[in-house]
């Protein structure tokens, strides 16, 4: 008889996929442990089984040569419903396993004892558990070993989530420690090419310079100041987003007018250098959960780059097609080309460039990336020098609760 | 007889320190471990023990009731040496343990075996063992049970270290992100001001013809503007040179003391607000000459003289500066009588833009100040008490024959 599922499965299922231990390979720590079960309490079967959402995964087992069974053969997807030590002296006596094809048939069990792993917040992952082909009994010495053992195998998940959170945490305040210096740097950096033009024009009207041309002085001091609002906007967006709060504003959005939009936020700047931007949008892409205001930044942000590099008379072209669950967008120009050692180093904020780059240093593209990730997208580049540069974002259509693609 | 050091016994002991157990109290976990350690093996003894450089300590043990011994009397530092399991079947009957007071008298020990308690890197930190009052032998399935469940115990202490760092560079990275948080709020601060006074001034410019007569007064604004970031642009490229642990590199030359101090007093007044309090100073009798930096020199008596009439605008008090000077040394003393420091908060005035200061240090200018003092081989110390708090200059005049006094 297939088990209910357990009263709190979405979490208890998160839970479980945040240690990581489905489809990973048989490790040492965990094989151990079972061989100890079927040694200490004398019996052919012994598994560490995580109850998934359509089937039982082995982390590790003796005496049943699989890794996985459906569910509706499980006993330990009633024993997750049970309390924390659960044991049926002859499995073909109780109503919810005698129909249970391992236990009519091959190989024939009849008796369970299973001990609860549960998270670090309590929720039933799966058991450590004992399994025999004779009707018996543990005695309180095998009950106590099957749950001293069971608590190593819980510790084990820990050890293993904690690592990962170090390791991750390391990384993280590596990374703001770094931002702290890099911070420094890209604003004395940046900021010094649109204050030469501010300060100049400021000189030029002192000196009664272009004074019947004041929309000039004006259109020099927009300039400037554009610029360096940009960089203190891009310094806000880049802390929130290596605090990780950038995207939670995901809401439905239709895909074709979003790209249109940030298409258009370009179209300016486009006629201007005489530069045709196409776009390619299959009819059928319908809609998505983003954060409109992040991707049309990311869009705009690439087509931008796109247009500064692409000669006049000579166009940029924004696709996009659905792929499976993702959404796939190439924006393509035919400009100069990116080379091969610079490709890999374009999203690392703050890295410099060419130093003759008078658009400084910059968080535009690691912006990008940062806001790509958010939505559990990728970014990558390709690009052939002379002939131009595909930048290919693929974004989920959808977010899993986890904040994996779906 | 004394067990030999261990050959690795340095870093044998090193791995020791960084799981940092010894003399923490015992983990209920172990309590269990044993308990069934003692049941498998049928031994009214087992211990979890550390062998550290003097002594063995027992993290955990069941049927002993002593926390230790001295090393002179612990089988496990012989244990350690096999680097692998370990049994003595008859104690009376080995030389290293037959002169053994623990075996000749009370509690009469005659039987152990034990599994090492190997680091990551395989180096043996302590034993995991079992002791009996009666000679016997272990049999191959109790021999694995205390191979695995000694690996069980590393594996804990491993967790309780991870965890434990976990936290702590959770709260490293807190701290962090707060820092690069003010780092950010002080920029964004200090970039808007001048910022929004160029906006203003092109939105004018290009909204209606601007007289001659009124363009000496954008022409002043645009340049204040400018001067105030092109200076809060050079304190961040100090900065960043200071932090990259380079000296600020000074164009030194026969500069008058008093005159250096004197400007650098005027700087600082011209650069304060309205609300802010008054200079008062006390200068030297013979301030005389210096072989200073003098532009460098007036930068850095700005810097401090303006953090001090920050910190004291509102209290009603002017700031003090006095100056005092013999033939090697001139120093200066800025007092001010605003909020006090916390002694901790004074080991990092001079660390910029970071840390929860609202009106002290929020800004590069004392860590520039600081760079300009070390340049000139001199130093800035602070003080702070409950009335007033002190930024201390003390440079030596580096004339040619002069040494700086202690």
């Amino acid at each position: 008889m297939l088990a209910e599922p357990h009263p709190n499965n979405a979490k208890r299922l998160d839970a479980l996929r945040s240690y990581r231990l489905l489809d990973t390979p048989r490790s040492a720590e965990f094989d151990e442990i079972v061989e100890l079960v079927t040694a200490l309490c004398d019996v052919p079967i012994s598994l560490i089984s995580l109850i998934d959402e359509d089937r039982q995964w082995f982390l590790a087992e003796v005496g049943t040569g699989l890794r996985s069974t459906p569910l509706s053969v499980s006993v330990c997807a009633h024993a997750i419903l049970q309390d924390d030590f659960f044991e049926v002296s002859d499995l073909s006596r109780d109503a919810r396993f005698s129909d249970n094809p391992f236990v009519t048939d091959d190989p024939n069990l009849r008796f369970y004892a299973g001990v609860l792993l549960r998270s670090n917040d309590g929720l039933p992952l799966g058991t450590l558990c004992a399994l025999d082909v004779t009707e018996r009994a543990f005695t309180p010495e095998q009950k106590q070993i099957l749950e001293v053992l069971a608590r190593r195998v819980s510790a084990e998940f820990e050890l293993r989530r904690y690592g990962r959170q170090l390791v991750s945490l390391a990384d993280k305040l590596d990374r703001t420690l770094r931002d702290r210096e890099a911070i420094i740097d890209v604003v004395a950096h940046d900021l010094r090419s649109p204050l030469s033009t501010v300060a100049l024009t400021a000189e030029m009207i002192e000196r009664g310079l272009l004074c019947d041309r004041q929309d000039v002085l004006a259109e020099r001091l927009l300039l400037g100041s554009r610029r360096m609002h940009r960089l203190v906007d891009d310094l806000l967006d880049f802390s929130s987003m290596r605090d990780g709060v950038l995207s939670n504003r995901s809401r439905e959005v239709d895909i074709g007018s979003l790209l249109a939009a940030a298409v258009e936020l370009k179209r300016v700047t486009a006629t201007a250098k005489t530069v045709a931007v196409d776009l390619v949008i299959d009819p059928e892409i319908g809609a998505a959960s983003w954060d409109a205001d992040r991707i049309t930044q990311v869009i705009s942000n690439l087509v931008g780059n796109a247009l500064k590099f692409t000669a006049s008379g000579r166009k940029v072209t924004v696709s996009a097609a659905a792929d499976g669950a993702n959404i796939v967008i190439h924006v393509v120009d035919t400009g100069e080309g990116i080379a091969a050692d610079q490709i890999s180093t374009i999203f690392e904020p703050f890295v410099q460039g060419d130093a003759a780059d008078d658009r400084g240093i910059g968080l535009g593209m690691a912006l990008v990336k940062g806001i790509v990730e958010s939505h559990a997208g990728t970014i990558s580049v390709s690009s052939v020098p002379g002939e131009g540069t595909d930048v290919c974002v693929v974004l989920p259509r959808r977010l899993r609760v986890d904040g994996q693609g779906v | 007889m004394r067990a030999p050091d261990h050959p690795q016994n340095v870093d044998r002991l090193a791995a020791l320190r960084t799981l940092r157990i010894i003399k923490t109290p015992t983990l209920p976990s172990f309590d269990e471990i044993l308990d069934i350690t003692t049941q498998i093996c049928g031994t009214p003894i087992a211990v979890i023990s550390l062998v550290d450089a003097d002594r063995q300590w027992f993290l955990a043990e069941k049927g002993l009731n002593v926390d230790g011994v001295p090393l002179d009397l612990a089988p496990c530092a012989h244990g350690i040496l096999a680097n692998d399991f370990f049994e003595v079947c008859d104690l009376t009957a080995d030389p290293r343990f037959a002169d053994n007071p623990l075996v000749t008298g009370p509690p009469g020990l005659r039987f152990y075996a034990g599994a090492p308690l190997s680091s990551v890197d395989g180096l043996p930190i302590g034993m995991f063992s079992v002791i009996d009052c009666v000679p016997r032998k272990i049999t191959p399935s109790q021999r694995r049970a205390l191979e695995v469940l000694s690996r069980c115990v590393m594996r804990e202490l491993e967790l309780n270290r991870v965890s434990r760092e976990a936290r702590d560079v959770a709260g490293k990275l807190a701290v962090a992100v707060d820092q690069r948080h003010d780092m950010l709020r002080y920029l964004t601060a200090e970039l808007r001001g001048p910022l929004n006074a160029i906006g203003h001034a092109a939105t004018a410019l290009s909204s209606a013809p601007v007289p001659v007569s009124e363009r000496g007064g954008f022409a002043s604004t645009l340049k204040h503007a400018t001067s105030a970031m092109n200076r809060l642009v050079d304190d961040l490229l100090d900065l960043s040179l200071l932090r990259a642990g380079r000296a600020i590199r000074l164009q030194r030359s026969r500069v008058s003391v008093a005159s250096v101090i004197h400007d650098g007093i005027n700087q600082a007044l011209a650069a304060r607000s309205a609300a802010s309090a008054d200079v008062s100073v006390e200068p030297a009798d013979a301030p005389g000459i210096a072989f200073w930096d003098g532009h460098r020199m007036r930068q850095l008596v700005d810097y401090v003289v303006r953090e001090a009439l920050l910190a004291s605008s509102g209290s009603g008090h002017a700031v003090q500066v006095r100056v005092s000077a013999d033939a090697n040394t001139v120093v200066l003393q800025v007092f001010d009588h605003g909020a006090s420091i916390a002694q901790t908060d004074l080991e990092t005035l001079f660390e910029p833009i970071e840390g929860e200061r609202t009106a002290r240090g929020a800004g590069p200018r004392l860590a520039v100040a600081r760079g300009i003092a070390r340049a000139h081989r001199g130093e800035i110390t602070a003080y702070s008490g409950a009335e007033e708090t002190c930024l201390t200059v003390r440079v030596p005049r580096d004339l040619p024959g002069c040494t700086p006094s202690a």
